[in-house]
């Protein structure tokens, strides 16, 4: 895994390198190479990276799609639109409390509950508890959040009844309280997810030399010890990982979108996610500016590409 | 007897080491105790709505309407369960619609990632590592208008609202697939297939015969995660499937419960249905989770390693 550090560098470097050797190399096999990967390629041409190399010219353009034969180039204007959009920023601080709080749980239960689960040797009973923390991961996203719409009920669910106990006073319905809402929506989207991380993480601490941990006994390290000098930075790849893909869900939409459905952005707006807000824009507003909502995602997608960046950085030096 | 022992230092040695184990093993019973109890308390955030959800579509209505709510039910009942295929309209079309996209999407791209896998990993032409990493590369690309350009093509090619169109738009998400089979088949020794060649095996025999059988752990990894994927999709098909008639289950479940769009189907509010409608609807997923999972760690492992 430890090339994982610098994916993205490291893809870079290999793909300028097989640009360059491949005007040298010889046909060979080429016809039994083509036919094997031909069907693969040309399907991930049409609708994988067609659309997001046109999804790119787009965001330089002001293309409206109710309007005919409309998307001429201008360039950065849309940007300059972006910049004076008050919507677009309150909807895009949504987003970063929603990410902040999505992370701290994520991958906080995660990395606790991967530990315990990879200290238990049986190997069944292990199974058992991985079967268990991935199945949220599993759920589709509607069920998901219908199923959650249910468990907070202030009146017959057990978080509503258990708040009801505690606080004495009948509880609010959670998603329709403007305050709660990113939290609560950030909570239900955790949940959905932190399966794979522990999975991921998993894979890691079981991918760990165990002949390191018994030295470090020998040398009469405890659990924790063990735990804060040999796991963690043996992890720090997989680390990585979860940290760049959590980076990710900056431009979320869907959980907002399900749950309050297309028209309504939740109570006084407050499940108007950056995501979310650019997905009215491109389909549901006016004559639908395309170019304008594409411009959005690209400064989400390039923020969250930023953010990933400043982790490799860091995790790359070496020492937390 | 006890008195003997201790004047003995040869059997107080042995009584020691005795004590001593038993006291250890205790440490470890304890400590295994204590993060068994630790565990627990973490998974049941993972699995308490689950557990609510199936008791809940298995209780009374006396029993749903209780001022405290039971963890699980005594008298267990399948009501709910007819109730809901009976009152929720459209749900077998739902289901089939889902059943459809999301197997035909499985299928297509576990094979064609199995394929081209094969053929990055094993086979030597012009411009291979070229396309390979062009495909990885792209991953890094974000995705501006990806939506947008999507339902453009769609519309161009005549595939919205449309089953097929959905199946193609799935199964071309390759990049990580077939990252996941390259490397599965590059760890693989290359005499299996040198052998199947000499034996007068041509390449594809070689490959489906001889190969293929051996990365069935990471085609369930790859298959596995387009089938959660795929069943669990909403925000795509929403755009792309306007007819009502070819809504998939996630889609057809949230217009028929959420507020504000619940209206339209009619009101549908009792909660012992509504769970019973959650589970049949992931049932499928689950059941294909619980038969893969097997796979699944030790595919992951192969297929991470890089």
């Amino acid at each position: 895994m430890a090339e994982t550090r610098s994916s993205s560098v490291g893809t870079a470097a290999a793909w300028w390198l097989a640009i360059k050797r491949a005007r040298n190399e010889s046909w060979g096999e080429s016809l039994t190479g083509y036919l094997f990967i031909g069907p693969a390629v040309s399907l991930f041409l049409i609708f994988n990276a067609y659309p997001v190399i046109r999804g790119l010219i787009i965001a330089f353009s002001d293309y409206r799609y109710l309007v005919p034969d409309h998307s001429p180039f201008n360039g950065i204007d849309n940007w300059l639109e972006i910049i004076g959009d008050r919507v677009f920023w309150e909807s895009f601080i949504r987003s970063v409390q929603y990410t902040i709080i999505y992370f701290i749980l994520n991958f906080g239960i995660a990395f606790v509950v991967a530990v315990f689960i990879s200290e238990i040797r049986h190997p069944r009973e292990a199974g058992i508890y991985r079967v268990i923390a991935y199945l949220p991961v599993i759920l589709p996203s509607a069920i998901a959040l219908l199923v959650w719409r249910q468990f907070l009920n202030p009146e017959f669910g057990y978080v509503g009844v258990f708040l009801k106990a505690t606080f004495g006073k009948p509880a609010v319905e959670l998603l329709r309280d403007s305050r709660a809402v990113v939290p609560t929506l950030a909570t239900i989207a955790a949940w959905k997810a932190m399966g794979s991380n522990v999975l991921l993480l998993l894979v890691g601490l079981y991918n760990v030399n165990s002949e390191l941990y018994e030295a470090a006994a020998i040398d009469g390290a405890g659990w924790w010890r063990r735990l804060t000098s040999i796991t963690t930075p043996l992890l720090l790849p997989t680390f990585t990982v979860i940290f760049v893909l959590a980076a990710g869900v900056l431009g979320e939409a869907e959980a907002s979108l399900i749950y309050y459905g297309v028209n309504d952005a939740g109570p006084e707006g407050a499940g108007r996610l950056a995501g979310r807000y650019a997905y009215e824009i491109a389909f549901l507003q006016g004559d639908l500016r395309w170019g304008y909502a594409a411009a959005m995602n690209l400064t989400i997608g390039l923020v969250s590409m930023g953010i990933s960046a400043a982790i490799f950085r860091v995790l790359r030096s070496g020492r937390i | 007897m006890d008195m003997e022992g201790l004047r003995s230092p040869h059997k107080r040695l042995r009584r020691d080491r005795k004590v001593a184990r038993v006291v250890a093993g205790l440490a470890r019973w304890r400590n295994a105790f204590l993060v068994r109890c630790l565990l627990a308390l973490l998974l049941l955030y993972f699995i308490a709505p689950i557990i609510w959800t199936i008791s809940s579509s298995l209780k009374t209505r006396a029993e749903l309407f209780q001022a405290t709510p039971s963890f699980v039910t005594l008298t267990p009942t399948l009501a709910n369960y007819q109730y809901a295929i009976r009152r929720l309209t459209g749900f077998d079309v739902f289901f089939r619609n889902s059943l459809m996209v999301t197997l035909g999407a499985t299928v297509l791209q576990t094979l064609l990632a199995t394929l081209a896998g094969y053929g990055f990993a094993r086979l030597v032409f012009r411009g291979r590592d070229f396309i390979f990493y062009s495909m990885i590369m792209l991953i890094f690309v974000p995705r501006a208008g990806g939506l947008m350009a999507q339902y453009e093509l769609m519309s161009f090619l005549g595939l919205r609202n449309s089953i097929l169109g959905l199946i193609l738009a799935f199964s071309s998400g390759l990049a990580v697939p077939v990252f996941i089979m390259r490397q599965a088949f590059l760890n693989l020794p290359r005499d299996f297939e040198d052998a199947a060649l000499i034996d007068g095996c041509n390449r594809l025999q070689a490959f489906w015969y001889v190969m293929a059988p051996m990365v069935v752990g990471a085609s369930m990894v790859v298959a596995l995660f387009e089938f959660i994927r795929v069943w669990g999709e909403y925000l795509f098909t929403l755009t792309m499937i306007d007819d009502r008639d070819l809504f998939t289950l996630g889609i057809g479940m949230a217009m028929q419960f959420l507020p504000g769009i619940a209206l339209e189907f009619g009101e549908f509010t009792s909660y012992g249905a509504q769970a019973a409608a959650f589970c049949l609807a992931s049932a499928p997923v689950v059941t294909f989770f619980l038969a893969t999972q097997r796979w699944f760690v030790r595919g992951l492992m192969e297929g991470l390693k890089f």
